[in-house]
């Protein structure tokens, strides 16, 4: 056993000395040696190393002026570019196809209006009397409906270019604009799906069903909040590496960059620290912290609920049942610990006295 | 100098060579490593309540201080980061300083714990284990030592019971809450506790350790674990790193009223300080700790930053008070070397010199 893992070690120790000799400069005796095996391998392997990197920097200096960080600015801003053909695209839209959504409602609203009234003047005042309320009726039971789905749908279809925008810019633009997204998008639930989903229910099944809706609703607005949250960490991710790389070059300029991964990443990890210490310390932050922290719990609770609710007519204790028998326990506990320590000091009482009648006699 | 993009590629890959060849030695070591020794220190279990056990640490010296000292940890860790390892070992530093001591172990909260309150902990397992050194001891008065949450525990034991206390020492003890230094503090008035309690009933440990590591997220996350692969060759080391790993993540969970009440009554409306903090029926008083008082605080500390435990010395009734700080962080106080024999000798000589005075 020991041999095999001996063995294995050996194996990989070879394997990095192997590395080391193609990487690091050679000394005289290894650079002689490396001569032996091959005249036609470079002098040292840093020098090709730099000479493939000086080629590298000709070869793509018509692109990014021989500037790696001007690459590395080009890479973050890239995502700009999908933005701008949404954009291009959005607006090619709106010029060149009619018509537009708004148009669209307007034409199919006077030609559903006018439909209405010709059955109303030109059809039903012919139908036999009795027939003519199964035409009427249905028609007001449909506008009804469509009055309700107008308001129901409503805050929806009035927001749905905007935020449409605001998902498209916090994808490829700017994380904040997904805050923006979240904040609509919140709004607009909360006006629709939310209220049926805290609206009261009815029937045998009633708790179940009412127990299953908050903890959907309870789901959503947590996941709302866990949106808000990570978009706040993104953003600080993203202008902190800018901000980064900024520095970095200016520091480049006068020599005092760090000089390894080493050095760098120590860099990298002290400003990201310092930068989220910030975001941290904003009285913002603590709220929205603490807020998503609420909502989880509260979802934890409503689902914790639900499935207490699934478990009913199982042959197994709930947690509510559990605590209700913690507390009992709880509270004898603590009676008897109290009752102990009373009569502990009622026999000291007694001691002391006896003490005292026995000295007297 | 090679450069490229402005580093040093020579040297980079002279580094990055060097850490894989640590790298592959630590596996060798990591094989082997040892993260036993923690709360070795000899001691004895002399009374036990419930979850908790009192330990009676055997002496180290034949003259030991004839009044005994009590230690009292915070709930939200296990007390033997006080006993990390016998060469980083502040109890094992007091015993041979002379000091005679008694440290409490809170154990794990179970669901069934859910509803011990400050005053189960406070009234009831402190004042019940302080009453069992006095008479095992045959003194009136024992000495207390707090430390973090510990402390503030401790003193308001000895606010509420000063006629038990010789000498009071507490150690990062958070006593006054309405500080902007420390996110545990800015966070902890906006942190709706109640909604967590209810919850869990018993807060589990790793929702609190979630909680702590936030506070430093590149620093405990990431850095912690990014440069102790310098250290993957060295056995030592590593198993120092390992213990103190264990211990971290060792946490007990918290018994919800206890914490919902610290939570509201502390982080959120500052009672203590404020004479306004009820445990049980009984108002506590600062001004009523008129013992001797020994506060130690930590400079660096994140955890409980200075201004929390600085303001005790102006709020209690003693004239003998005295304050000290190390130049480290929460929990370098324990286990930094500069803290280390200079800490413990200092509380060692304090007591000492206390306890003899009648």
């Amino acid at each position: 056993m020991n041999n095999v893992m001996d063995q294995f070690f050996d194996m990989q120790k070879n394997m990095i000395n192997v590395w080391q000799e193609a990487f690091l400069p050679k000394t005289d005796a290894k650079e002689q040696k490396s001569e032996k095996m091959s005249k036609e391998a470079p002098e040292d392997t840093m020098d090709f190393f730099t000479k493939m990197m000086d080629f590298n920097s000709k070869l793509f200096s018509p692109f990014n002026d021989g500037n790696a960080f001007e690459i590395f600015k080009k890479m973050s801003f890239g995502t700009d570019v999908y933005y701008n053909v949404y954009k291009l695209w959005e607006d090619l839209n709106k010029q060149a196809f009619k018509p537009e959504m708004k148009e669209y409602t307007e034409m199919y609203g006077k030609w559903k209006d006018e439909y209405m009234n010709f059955v109303k003047q030109s059809v039903i005042p012919y139908l036999p009397k009795p027939m003519q309320s199964f035409v009427k009726e249905p028609m007001e039971i449909m506008e009804m409906y469509k009055g309700f789905v107008e308001k129901f749908y409503g805050p929806w279809i009035e927001s749905s270019e905007v935020l449409k925008d605001y998902m498209v810019q916090g994808t490829y633009k700017n994380p904040i604009a997904y805050l923006d997204f979240m904040k609509l998008w919140e709004d607009n639930y909360s006006k629709s799906f939310g209220k049926i989903l805290n609206s009261p229910t009815m029937g045998f099944n009633k708790e179940y069903y009412e127990k299953q809706q908050e903890s959907m609703d309870t789901f959503v607005k947590y996941m709302t909040l866990l949106g808000e949250f990570s978009a706040n960490i993104f953003s600080v991710a993203q202008k902190t590496m800018e901000d980064i790389l900024d520095n970095y070059m200016e520091m480049q300029k006068s020599g005092n960059q760090p000089k390894t991964f080493k050095e760098f990443y120590e860099y990298w990890s002290k400003e990201n620290e310092n930068a989220y210490l910030k975001l941290f310390n904003t009285e913002d932050f603590s709220k929205l912290f603490s807020e998503l922290v609420d909502s989880s719990m509260v979802f934890k609770m409503r689902y914790d609920g639900l499935i207490e609710e699934y478990l009913k007519f199982m042959p197994i204790p709930t947690k509510s049942e559990m605590n209700s028998l913690y507390k009992t326990v709880y509270d004898l506990k603590k009676q008897v610990k109290d009752a102990r320590k009373e009569l502990k000091d009622l026999k000291e009482e007694i001691a002391n006295l006896s003490d005292v009648i026995k000295a007297s006699k | 100098m090679n450069l490229a993009y402005g580093l040093d590629m020579q040297k980079s890959f002279d580094e990055f060579f060097a850490l894989q060849k640590k790298m592959m030695r630590g596996m060798e070591v990591l094989m082997d490593v040892d993260d036993e020794g923690s709360d070795c220190t000899p001691k004895e279990l002399v009374y036990e309540e419930d979850k908790m056990k009192l330990y009676h640490y055997k002496p180290l010296t034949k003259n030991t201080c004839k009044v005994p000292t009590l230690i009292v940890y915070a709930l939200v860790n296990r007390q033997y980061m006080m006993d990390i390892q016998q060469d980083k070992s502040v109890i094992k530093n007091l015993l041979e300083q002379g000091l005679d001591l008694y440290i409490i172990d809170w154990g794990y909260p179970a669901p069934e714990d859910r509803y011990l309150t400050m005053e189960d902990y406070i009234e009831g397992y402190i004042h019940n284990t302080v009453d069992f050194i006095c008479k095992a001891n045959k003194v009136e008065k024992i000495n207390i030592m707090g430390v973090c949450q510990g402390g503030t525990f401790s003193t308001i034991y000895s606010a509420l019971h000063p006629d038990k206390i010789k000498n009071l020492v507490t150690m990062v003890a958070p006593i006054d809450f309405d500080t902007e230094e420390g996110l545990l503090f800015k966070w902890g008035k906006n942190l709706n506790i109640d909604s967590m309690v209810d919850a869990y009933g018993v807060i589990p440990g790793d929702v609190m350790n979630a909680g702590f590591v936030i506070l430093k997220p590149f620093q405990l996350m990431l850095d912690k674990y990014i440069t102790v692969l310098d250290n993957l060759d060295d056995s030592k080391q590593m198993s120092d790193f390992f213990r103190m790993e264990k211990w971290i993540f060792d946490s007990p969970g918290q018994a919800g009223e206890t914490i919902r009440q610290f939570v509201n009554d502390l982080y959120k409306e500052n009672k203590l300080v404020k004479g306004e903090l009820m445990i049980g029926e009984k108002q506590v008083n600062l001004k009523n700790i008129n013992m001797p008082l020994l506060n130690i605080y930590a400079e660096y500390d994140h955890l409980v930053p200075p201004s929390a435990s600085k303001p005790l010395n102006d709020h209690i009734g003693s004239s003998d008070k005295e304050m000290v700080s190390f130049p480290v962080g929460h929990i370098g106080m324990y286990v930094s070397s500069k803290s280390q024999k200079e800490m413990a000798g200092k509380i060692a000589k304090w007591i000492m010199e206390r306890s003899k005075k009648s």
